[in-house]
Order: C-alpha cells, then sequence, then structure tokens
C-alpha cells in the first residue's frame, strides 16, 4: 500500500511565496557570496549592513505571510500546504520566523562591534549567520522529517564554523569541535529516529504519520516509540536540554560571544518549533507517551540547568546553564500541550531571545578584547565603573530571574498559566523550585556589580573606561525597551502568540 | 527479502559507529564512526523505502549522503584547525573547558 | 469624595515618582534637597490617605476597587492591574505614610553627611511606593509585585553601606529568607488561580466558602499553609525569622520604617487580608497560632541575653510580631475578635516601635555610632527628650495601662482566650509569660542605657539630636500613648473593630470580625493578669538589672546554671539546626559533640549551600572530555530506548 502524504492535502507545486522570507535570507548570502567573489570591501560593516538590510526585507516577507495566514488569503484553516506538502505556511511558522529575523538583527549588530574589536572580521561570516538563520527559518515551517532534517543541518554546519571562528583563540576551536562531534552524534540519532518512523507508517510527512495513525490500528507501537524517542533525543540536543545538554556550557564559553547569543536564541526557536511540530502534529496520537517524556526532561532540565549556574564562577559558563534552564520552562510549554502552553512558550522565546540578546551585548562589553574580563570577580564593583551598563545587566538578570514587572516573570506565568490548564500540579512546584534557586545566582552577579567593592589585584587602576560603540546602544535600548515593555504591557504579543498557535494539527 | 535483515545489518553498522565514537581517541576516527551511523540509517531509509514500496525512502537516503559529505567537510576543517594548533587531534586532551 | 478614590492610584505614585527623580537626578541635590523632597512627596500621599479615608467612610464605598488596565488577559487569564481602598487598606495607608513621613523627617537629620544621600532617599521612597502598591492590591498578583518589591528595596537598604562586608552578607541572608517564603506564597496563588480561575480578592473570598467545601476542602488548608509560609519569611516567624535581627546591619530609619513598622507587617497583613482562607482550616489555624505565640516566646528570651541595643529590638519586634501572627491565627473562632486584635497591634507597635527604633538611633548617634549597650549608661541626663519619648515607647510596649502597647496586647490574650479552643488558652498561657519577658527586657535595656554609671569610652561626648530628629521622636510618642484608647477599648470604644467589620468575610452566616468585646468578669481577670505579668516584669527588670550590682548578678547567674549561657547563645538554634540540617551525616554517627562553633549565620545559607553542594557534585560530571560527553548521550538514549520499547513493545 502507499500513503500518499500530500493526497488529501490542498497544495500547490511551486508556491514561492510559502518560502519567500527564508528565500530572501538565502539569497542575501548569495549576494554576498558573489560580492566577495567580484570586489571586497575595506570596511566590514558594508558586509553587516547588507545582511542586516536582507534580513529586514526577509522580516517582512515574513510579516506578510503571517498577514497573509491572519486574513485567510493562504486557504482554508488558515493554513497551506507547499512543495508537495514539504512545508507550511501558517502562523506558527511565520510567528518564530520573524523572531529568528530578529535574533539575526540583532546578532549582526552584536557581531559588527565584535569582529572589528576582535579583528577577526569577515564577510564569509555574514554569509554564515544569514545560512543558519535560513535553516533556522526552514526547520520552522517544514512539514516533512525530510525537509527538517536537512534544515536542522544547514543550520548546525553554520554554527560548528562560526563557533570555531576565532583563530586566535584555542577555546573558540574547541567549542567547535565539542559541538561538531556531538552535534554530528546526535543528528545521527534523529536520522535514526526518522528512519524507523519512516519505517513504521511509509511517510516522512507529518500530516501524513497523523491520517496514518488515524486510519490504522498498530499491531506493535514499538518503532514508532523508538522512532520518537531518537527524534526528541535529535531535537533536544539542540534546544540544549538535560541529559544532551552538556556540549552546551563549553561551547557557550568558547565561541565568539555574538554567536553564543544568536545560537541561544535562534538554535533554541528552531528546535522547539521542530519538536512541537513532530509531536503535536505528526505524533498527537501517542501523547499519552511522549508527555511523561517531556515532563521529565522538562523538570530535570530546569532543576540540573539552575543547580549547576550556581557554581559556576564564569559568567559566560553561567549564561550556558541558564539557558538550559530556561530551555526547561519552554518546554513545560510543550508538556502543557493545550493552547496556553503553546502561548506561553511562544511568549517566553520571544522574550528570552530580547533577554540574552541584551545580556551578551554587555558580557561582551566587559569582557574587552580577547574575551578576557569574563570571570565573576571582573563584575566585582562594576557599578562604580560602569553605573549605567551594570545597571543595564542588573535589569536583564531580573528579568532572567523572572522579577514581575519585566518579560520574564509574564513568560514564566504564561508557561505555568497552560500547566495549571493541563493540571500538572507537580511540575509547576518543580519550575517554581527551579525559579527560586535560579535567582540565586543571577542575583549573586547584581550583588557582585553593586554590593562588592572594586576588584583587590592590581588589575583595578589598569582599567578604563568602557568604550559604548553606537551600535551596541542601540541593542541595549533596544533589548532593554522591549523587555521593559512585555513586563507591563504583554497584552498584545500574548495575543499574537495566542493567534499564532491555530496552526494545523 | 524479509526487512528484518537489512534492520539487523543496518543496527549492527549503527551499534559499531556509536562504539567508535565513544571508544575512539581520534577525532578523524570519530568522524568516521558518525559516518557508519549515517550509512546505517541509510540503509534502513533503503530497506524501509523497499518495503513500503515507495519511492521517498531512497530519495531520502541521497539527500542523507551529501548532507553527510558536508559534515564532513567542515569536520575535517575544524580538525585541521585544532591540529595546527594542539599538533596532534586526540580529543582527550582537548578539555580546557570543563565544569 | 468619587474623585479621590477614582485617583487614589496617586498614593503610590508620588513616592515612585519621586523616586524617579532622585534616581536620575540625585547627583544635582544639594544635600538635605533630597531628604526634604523624599519627606513631602510621602507627606502628600499621607494627606491622600486622609482624603481617601473620607472617601471610604462613605457606604457607598466601603470597598472601593478599579481596575486600571487588563495585564494578562485572553484565553483562561484574567489578570488586571488595579487597586482597592478598604477600611483595612486605609488603616495600612496611615500607618505606612504617616510613620513613614515622620521617619524620612528624621532621616534627613540622621542620615546627615553621609554622601549618598540621594541615593539613600531614592531607595526609601522606592520602598515606601512599593508597600503602598502591597496594600492597595485588589489582587494577589499585584499584591505579590509590591511583596517582591518591598523584599528588593529591603535588600538594598540593608545593604546600603555596601562597603562593610558584613552588611551584604546580611542583606543576601535577607534575600534568601524572603525567597523561601516567596516561594510558599508563589505556589498558593497557583493553587487559588487553579480553583478560582482569578486572582481578585473579591471573587476569591466571596466564593471560598461554597469553591472551598466538600472534597476541596483540603484546599483550603493547604492555600493557607502554603500562604503562611510566605508569612513566615516576611513577618520573620520561625523558622526563617533568622534574617530580622540580621537586617539591624542597615541604617537605623531603615530599621525603623522597614524592619519594624511597616515591610514586616505585610505577613500579617496577608493574614488578615485573607481571613476567609485562614477561617476554613482548622489545621492552619493550630499551625498559625502555635508558630506564632512560640515565635513570640522564643524570640522574647533571645532578647534578654543581648547587648546590642538594636539586637534587642529586634528579637522585640520578631515577638511582637509572633504576637500579631498568633492573634490572625486564631480569627475569629468562639468569642474572639483576633483579626482584628492583630491589626490593632500592628498598628500600635507601628508606632511604638518606630519611636523605639528611632530612639536607639539617636542613642546610636549621640554615642558616635556605638551600639554595645555595655558601653552606655546614665544617658537619662544628656538626652533628656530621647530619653523621656523612650520611656513612652517602653511603657507603651510593655503593656503598662494607659499606654498603646496595652490595649492592643490585651486584646491579643483576650482573644486567644476567649476562643474556647485548647490551643488558644495554651497560646493564651504562654502569651503571658512572653508579656512578663517583654517587659522584663525592655525594663533591662532601659536601665542599662539610660541609668546607672557612664560606661561609655574615652572621648565619647554624648548631645541631644537636631531638631528633625527629635520632632518626630515627640510625635510617634503622642501616638504611643493616645493610640491605644483612642481607637479600642472593651465595652467604652469598638472604633476600629467597627471600622474594620466591613472588610472581613462571611462563613456559615457569621462575620469573621467576631464579637465587639464586652466588658465583663473574664474579659477584666485577663486585663489583670495582664497588668500583673507585665508590672512583674517591671519589678524584675529593676530587681536584677538595676537594684542588683555586678557580682551579685553574676552569683545569681550562676545559681541559674546553663541557662543564662543558653539564652545568650539564642539557643543554640542556630548551632543545632546547622548540625540537624547541614550535616546528617555528623548526627548518624554521633559525631555531633565534634562539629565546629563556626555557621551561626550559615543555616539561613543551608538551602543555598545544600543546592551549591549538589551543584559541586553535579559539576564534576562535566569533565571537559567530548566523549565522556557522547556516553552520558548514548546512555541516556539507551534509557530512552528502554521506556520505547516497554511502553510500546517490539
Amino acid at each position: 500500500m502507499n500513503i500518499h502524504a500530500a493526497a488529501d492535502i490542498p497544495t500547490s507545486p511551486a508556491d514561492y511565496s510559502a518560502i519567500a522570507p527564508e528565500l530572501a535570507m538565502l539569497g542575501t548570502g548569495l549576494v554576498l557570496l558573489l560580492m566577495i567573489a567580484l570586489k571586497r570591501f575595506k570596511n566590514d560593516s558594508w558586509y553587516a549592513a547588507i545582511a542586516a538590510f536582507g534580513t529586514l526585507f526577509s522580516a517582512g516577507w515574513a510579516i506578510a505571510l503571517w498577514n497573509a495566514v491572519e486574513s485567510g488569503e493562504v486557504g482554508d484553516d488558515h493554513v497551506r500546504f507547499a512543495f508537495s506538502g514539504m512545508v507550511v505556511a501558517d502562523g506558527f511558522g511565520a510567528f518564530l520566523s520573524v523572531l529568528i529575523c530578529l535574533a539575526v538583527l540583532l546578532g549582526i549588530l552584536l557581531s559588527d562591534v565584535y569582529l572589528r574589536h576582535e579583528n577577526a572580521g569577515k564577510a564569509e561570516y555574514y554569509i554564515l549567520l544569514l545560512f543558519s538563520a535560513a535553516g533556522m527559518q526552514f526547520m520552522v515551517i517544514s512539514n516533512n522529517l525530510v525537509m527538517m532534517f536537512i534544515s536542522l543541518e544547514l543550520l548546525s554546519v553554520c554554527l560548528y564554523i562560526l563557533s570555531a571562528w576565532h583563530r586566535d583563540r584555542s577555546d573558540s576551536q574547541e567549542a567547535g569541535l565539542k559541538y561538531l562531534l556531538l552535534g554530528a552524534f546526535s543528528s545521527a540519532f534523529l536520522l535514526y529516529g526518522i528512519a524507523f518512523l519512516y519505517g513504521a507508517t511509509g511517510t516522512t510527512n507529518l500530516v501524513g504519520f497523523e491520517q496514518y495513525f488515524a486510519e490504522n490500528v498498530l499491531f506493535s507501537s514499538g518503532m514508532v516509540l523508538l522512532g520518537m524517542v531518537l527524534v526528541v533525543v535529535g531535537l533536544c540536543f539542540k534546544v540544549a536540554a538535560v541529559p544532551f545538554h552538556m556540549w552546551a556550557p563549553d561551547v557557550y564559553q568558547g565561541a565568539p560571544m555574538p554567536v553564543v547569543a544568536f545560537m541561544a536564541a535562534g538554535a533554541k526557536v528552531a528546535g522547539f518549533a521542530g519538536l512541537w511540530r513532530v509531536l503535536e502534529v505528526g505524533l498527537s496520537a501517542y501523547e499519552l507517551d511522549w508527555q511523561p517524556l517531556l515532563w521529565a526532561i522538562a523538570a530535570i532540565t530546569m532543576l540540573v540547568g539552575s543547580v549547576l549556574a550556581i557554581v559556576q564562577t564564569d559568567v559566560k559558563r553561567m549564561m550556558a546553564y541558564s539557558s538550559i534552564a530556561h530551555a526547561g520552562f519552554i518546554l513545560t510549554g510543550l508538556v502543557a500541550a493545550n493552547e496556553e502552553g503553546v502561548r506561553g512558550a511562544l511568549f517566553y522565546l520571544v522574550a528570552y531571545t530580547i533577554m540574552v540578546m541584551g545580556a551578551f551585548a554587555v558580557i561582551s562589553l566587559v569582557a574587552r578584547r580577547g574575551e578576557q574580563d569574563t570571570s565573576l570577580e571582573d563584575y566585582r564593583g562594576l557599578s562604580r565603573r560602569e553605573p549605567l551598563l551594570a545597571g543595564i545587566l542588573a535589569f536583564l538578570l531580573f528579568a532572567m530571574a523572572g522579577i514581575p514587572g519585566t518579560s520574564g516573570f509574564v513568560a514564566k506565568f504564561a508557561v505555568f498559566g497552560g500547566l495549571a490548564g493541563a493540571e500538572r500540579w507537580v511540575l509547576i512546584v518543580v519550575g517554581t523550585l527551579a525559579s527560586v534557586l535560579s535567582a540565586f545566582f543571577y542575583l549573586r552577579l547584581v550583588v557582585y556589580m553593586f554590593m562588592e567593592g572594586l576588584p583587590l589585584e592590581a588589575k583595578t587602576p589598569t582599567l578604563s573606561r568602557l568604550p559604548v560603540p553606537g551600535v551596541s546602544a542601540v541593542v541595549l535600548a533596544v533589548t532593554v525597551f522591549f523587555t521593559l515593555q512585555l513586563g507591563v504591557l504583554p497584552e498584545g504579543l500574548l495575543d499574537i502568540a495566542g493567534r499564532a498557535t491555530l496552526f494545523a494539527g | 527479502m524479509d526487512t528484518v535483515y537489512p534492520l539487523t545489518l543496518s543496527a549492527l553498522l549503527f551499534g559499531i559507529g556509536v562504539y567508535g565514537i565513544l571508544a575512539r581517541k581520534n577525532a578523524v576516527m570519530i568522524l568516521a564512526s558518525v559516518e557508519l551511523m549515517l550509512n546505517a540509517c541509510n540503509i534502513n531509509f533503503v530497506a524501509f523505502g523497499a518495503a513500503w514500496n515507495e519511492i521517498s525512502g531512497q530519495v531520502f537516503a541521497l539527500f542523507v549522503i551529501a548532507v553527510a559529505a558536508a559534515e564532513v567537510g567542515i569536520g575535517l576543517a575544524i580538525v585541521l584547525l585544532i591540529y595546527r594548533n594542539h599538533v596532534n587531534v586526540n580529543v582527550d586532551e582537548i578539555d580546557s573547558m570543563k565544569w | 469624595m468619587d474623585a479621590v478614590l477614582e485617583n487614589a492610584w496617586l498614593i503610590p505614585l508620588l513616592p515612585l515618582m519621586t523616586a524617579g527623580l532622585l534616581a536620575l537626578f540625585g547627583k544635582f541635590l544639594k544635600e538635605p534637597l533630597a531628604g526634604w523632597i523624599a519627606f513631602l512627596s510621602v507627606g502628600a500621599s499621607f494627606l491622600l490617605s486622609v482624603a481617601a479615608w473620607i472617601g471610604v467612610t462613605d457606604e457607598e464605598h466601603e470597598t472601593f476597587t478599579k481596575k486600571v488596565f487588563d495585564w494578562i488577559p485572553a484565553g483562561g487569564f484574567d489578570i488586571s492591574l488595579g487597586y482597592r481602598v478598604d477600611p483595612l487598606t486605609v488603616v495600612m495607608l496611615f500607618l505606612i505614610t504617616g510613620v513613614g513621613a515622620l521617619i524620612h523627617l528624621y532621616a534627613i537629620g540622621y542620615m546627615h553627611g553621609d554622601p549618598n544621600l540621594s541615593r539613600f532617599f531614592f531607595f526609601l521612597n522606592l520602598f515606601v511606593g512599593s508597600m503602598l502598591i502591597l496594600v492597595m492590591a485588589n489582587n494577589f498578583l499585584v499584591l505579590f509585585i509590591g511583596w517582591e518589591l518591598v523584599g528588593a528595596c529591603s535588600y538594598l537598604l540593608i545593604g546600603f553601606w555596601y562597603t562593610d562586608m558584613q552588611k551584604s552578607v546580611a542583606a543576601k541572608k535577607a534575600f534568601v529568607t524572603n525567597r523561601v517564603g516567596d516561594f510558599g506564597l508563589l505556589a498558593g496563588m497557583m493553587f487559588l488561580f487553579s480553583y478560582f480561575g482569578t486572582l481578585d480578592f473579591d471573587t476569591i473570598f466571596r466564593t471560598a466558602p461554597s469553591v472551598l467545601s466538600g472534597d476541596n476542602a483540603w484546599v483550603a488548608t493547604a492555600v493557607a499553609l502554603l500562604l503562611f509560609v510566605g508569612v513566615a519569611g516576611k513577618s520573620a516567624q520561625i523558622p526563617l525569622f533568622v534574617w530580622l535581627p540580621d537586617a539591624m546591619a542597615g541604617p537605623t530609619p531603615v530599621s525603623a520604617l522597614i524592619h519594624a513598622a511597616t515591610m514586616v507587617t505585610a505577613g500579617v497583613y496577608l493574614i488578615v487580608r485573607s481571613n476567609v482562607l485562614f477561617a476554613l482550616s482548622d489545621i492552619a489555624s493550630i499551625v498559625v497560632v502555635l508558630v506564632g505565640i512560640g515565635t513570640a516566646l522564643f524570640a522574647a528570651l533571645i532578647a534578654i541575653g543581648q547587648y546590642n541595643i538594636k539586637k534587642v529590638l529586634a528579637y522585640s519586634t520578631v515577638s511582637q510580631l509572633g504576637y500579631m501572627v498568633a492573634a490572625a491565627g486564631i480569627g475569629a473562632r468562639g468569642d474572639a475578635s483576633g483579626y482584628v486584635a492583630a491589626q490593632f497591634h500592628v498598628l500600635t507597635h507601628g508606632f511604638f516601635k518606630a519611636l523605639l527604633f528611632l530612639c536607639a538611633g539617636a542613642v546610636i548617634h549621640a554615642m558616635h555610632d556605638e551600639e554595645d549597650m555595655r558601653k552606655m549608661g546614665g544617658l537619662a541626663k544628656k538626652l533628656p527628650v530621647t530619653y523621656a519619648t523612650y520611656t513612652v515607647g517602653l511603657l507603651a510596649i510593655s503593656g503598662i495601662p494607659p499606654f498603646a502597647g496595652f490595649f492592643s496586647k490585651d486584646a491579643i490574650l483576650a482573644a486567644l482566650f476567649e476562643s474556647g479552643e485548647w490551643w488558644g488558652q495554651l497560646a493564651w498561657a504562654i502569651g503571658l509569660v512572653t508579656a512578663f519577658l517583654t517587659a522584663a527586657y525592655m525594663f533591662r535595656q532601659w536601665f542599662m542605657v539610660f541609668h546607672g554609671p557612664p560606661r561609655w569610652d574615652a572621648g565619647v561626648t554624648p548631645h541631644e539630636a537636631p531638631l528633625t530628629m527629635t520632632a518626630p521622636l515627640v510625635i510617634l510618642a503622642a501616638f504611643s500613648f493616645t493610640g491605644g484608647f483612642a481607637l479600642d477599648v472593651p465595652e467604652l470604644n469598638s472604633l476600629l473593630h467597627d471600622w474594620l467589620h466591613p472588610v472581613f468575610g462571611v462563613v456559615g452566616g457569621e462575620n469573621l470580625a467576631g464579637a465587639a468585646v464586652e466588658f465583663d468578669g473574664t474579659v477584666m481577670a485577663l486585663m489583670l493578669g495582664s497588668v500583673v505579668a507585665a508590672v512583674s516584669g517591671v519589678g524584675a527588670g529593676w530587681f536584677f538589672w538595676h537594684r542588683t550590682s555586678g557580682e551579685d548578678r553574676a552569683t545569681m547567674l550562676e545559681k541559674l546554671g546553663p541557662l543564662p549561657r543558653v539564652v545568650r547563645e539564642k539557643f543554640y538554634v542556630d548551632q543545632t539546626v546547622e548540625k540537624v540540617v547541614q550535616k546528617p551525616g555528623y548526627a548518624l554517627t554521633g559525631a555531633l559533640a565534634t562539629a565546629d562553633q563556626e555557621g551561626i549565620d550559615r543555616v539561613v545559607m543551608g538551602l543555598g549551600g545544600g543546592t551549591k553542594r549538589v551543584g559541586e557534585w553535579l559539576r564534576k560530571g562535566q569533565s571537559g572530555y567530548v566523549r565522556a560527553y557522547a556516553s552520558v548521550i548514548a546512555i541516556s538514549v539507551g534509557l530512552l530506548a528502554g521506556y520505547a520499547f516497554a511502553r510500546g513493545g517490539f
């Protein structure tokens, strides 16, 4: 028998509007590639400007797509499948596509400062960034496991290179190698899982899965479940969920700062979108099987991330564990598996992207050239030297800790609201506990900055004022503004995120 | 042909790949082991494709081959970079970042 | 008076805006100016509170609520930001803005010459604004925001002189303990949200008796106990009281405002506000009463052995908070009107404890930052105003009629006794003993500081404080004298009781305000008992710390055996908890005796420390070796595959 996935699905063979944002992103990368071949600019900032322009272009297309989905232009039920069901145009994908553009844009701005600072600039850097972003965007709209795998590889391969980008820092190369080896290892598991799902159903289309499970009663679901857990492993690796998180601290510590910020935000978005599509759409029939699994992963991710962050003495490493803990919180939105949960998770992703970009902007400035000053000790008495930077970082840390009045609080509240709707009490308690624990390390950094005196070492006199380039100032202003705005007036975004969850499945 | 045979073959191959990654210290050998795992997946795809009498399994295998080549290409480049700094590529000696 | 209530949001906004102003332009303000601006904003809030009070006296507006805007809307959520002005809020508004304004005034003199003066007033105004948000909240979430903000301000102000390492440790300790409490409050809110679908006070309190009945009765207990964890953190109850004595590291006006008069009473306010939830659960009530009265006794015993002038007052605050919590716990059982009594004591305690702290500040100021009472003595003549006002506060806290403390403490003891429950009467007996101890340790302090021969360090020349500092003392002394009989006297005057009556919920057809006290034989006997306890406490204080000479006291102490030392060492509570909580391994092997001396302060960090230890252990897994990471992934995959086969079969 032959289940042709696209049989019952409205589809058009070559519907370029569905992948316009991705094409814009890839196209900009190709333009840059051509420009390098023809003529090199003396000033690398030109490449950054072109990349940023392309990203805006892509974001424009994504917003247009969102509007089309909203208005019902794309088709019945606000959803349309394109390219034989390979990709899907829906609110969920468009929403996350825009978010990825935001991450890329902020990432480009951070990179521009960083690369000039470190003298590591090359146009190729931006090309890789854009291709990686295209991979992420393809990932969030993919409706087929083949598509998902290839997008994942596209974004990962680019990130491997970017992690190892800094040639003068051996930590950077170590980060690249570790990320590569472990990433390839977990991709292999993912692929093996896809193979089993294909074997069990005869298709790799997610909607096809759903139809197949609806129409057939399986004699034994062992193969499906094996495929499912392997796919979950591969995607959990990308979002750095425990116990597949171990690459994250090392890579975050070693990789160049803007890459880390971009990776923390973008790769998480892509990974969660993948998890959501596979589990909620493809394997919705097996909800009772994957929920306990995700439950456990979410719980230990929140706890382990928070606990391990407490013992760190390097700020970049601490941020890695913080990002792991945040992954746990976002996962709880998936565990809830209701509309409020997804809405909360989407809101959380936006809030997290903004917070993490801002935090890394400050950390990167404080670290100075060569990323030397990243230990907690270097933050001692920062408020005396740089009151404004310290204040901004403190605010962002408060937001990450989930203090009311910031986007972080609303985000946590929103995902927990989903859990409450699903009556997952234990997980709420675990989450609250983890958020209390996480307050320790965020506030410890604040204490270092505000309460404790200048470093005792002879380092003090040599510390000059930190120059804050205009581009960094823009990033900081934007991130602080939105973190505050989403904390005080979250209604608009919550509403949009609520509508973004209306997709096929 | 019963699908069980290729599945067994691929499982063995996959197992060897996992073992190689865990047991080998040389980064190049680890990359080679990843190749083994990916090829095990390919065998599965082709076998399942044949079982379902469906073409997409084979198409998928082709994609995987291309992706694997890219991944190994990048991998070797990074390993080369490491080799320049460390003079060897023993992954057990690349542990400056931990805890 | 519609216009006033419609614009009541200005009450917290004024101090908050001033705080913003000070934060931005503080640098450019000359020294006293920053203080005066801060003082004026709180004073203006006080005037608005008076207007709000007049507004609420109108029948139609007994409880005025207004939604300002939807915060987290749509779907299952409906969280709006809004405020509420009702009699209970008004009482708290008076306390916060009134005492707050006086303390601001005092601080202008006290903080004179501090280089970070504008920052100090920025924090202080931020605190007042946050506290006002807390008491004007119309739902639990807004209350929680205020709750967090006051905690943060307290944290910032304790560590205000942050160059001093010890102070920043104390600040951290306060923060950590409060987080434990916040966890309870947050979990309680989650429960409420899931059962009521809202966090709105009106809805929850109105429907609670029906929603939380039958099968859901346990929820009331769970919620009340979880909220009580929050209360214990904020209001320094056993076992979370350890932070408050350490918080005295902050400037004295801060101790007076935050750690005596207002913030620490937020817990009591929360119980009184959620009276319906606590009234629905007997178990919770028993726990609250016993923990409260236990705290009262325990802290009073510790206070006797302290030599630091502020530490004595700090433990006395913990002890008085214990009274309030116990009263709020007994609620409206039997003939009791515990909630009203608790709120009554919040008010009078706010007056006299703020007064005592400010007097202590004046003494410390005069003694050139000396806080050890062993180096004081004979200050009565040098500081006449401070001496006189301190004496008023002293009589008030000791429960001598007709000072304010007498009436409120008596109301609490009466409520405990008349509840008719065995645990209430047990608490009454303990409360009586505590009243005796209170009088004793307060008079001890009085004698040590103001009487006897001077034991000053060389070069110390005490002088009376400036007018900005003494004026608040006099005003607070006036309140400490009149605040009792003006508000509530059995039979004669039930002003506070009638005023608060509409605030309380109705359970089983009965208003939770309880009955106003009528004067009968029992009440008279109880009053007499309180007076006897207080007077004998005064006598004991006089006999032991004034009449008896140093040597005689030493011999007497010796006769008592190890007891005095036990008291001075705070019952070894810190050490014991350390042994039990932090070193269970030692405990098991019987190596208790060898446990080290350190760590009086480590206990609180137990949670932090324990977590840290787990972290230290876990991080060893992060060895830096790629192959180790890969092994973890492989093992996890194996486990998950096992899960898959176990669920699905082959």
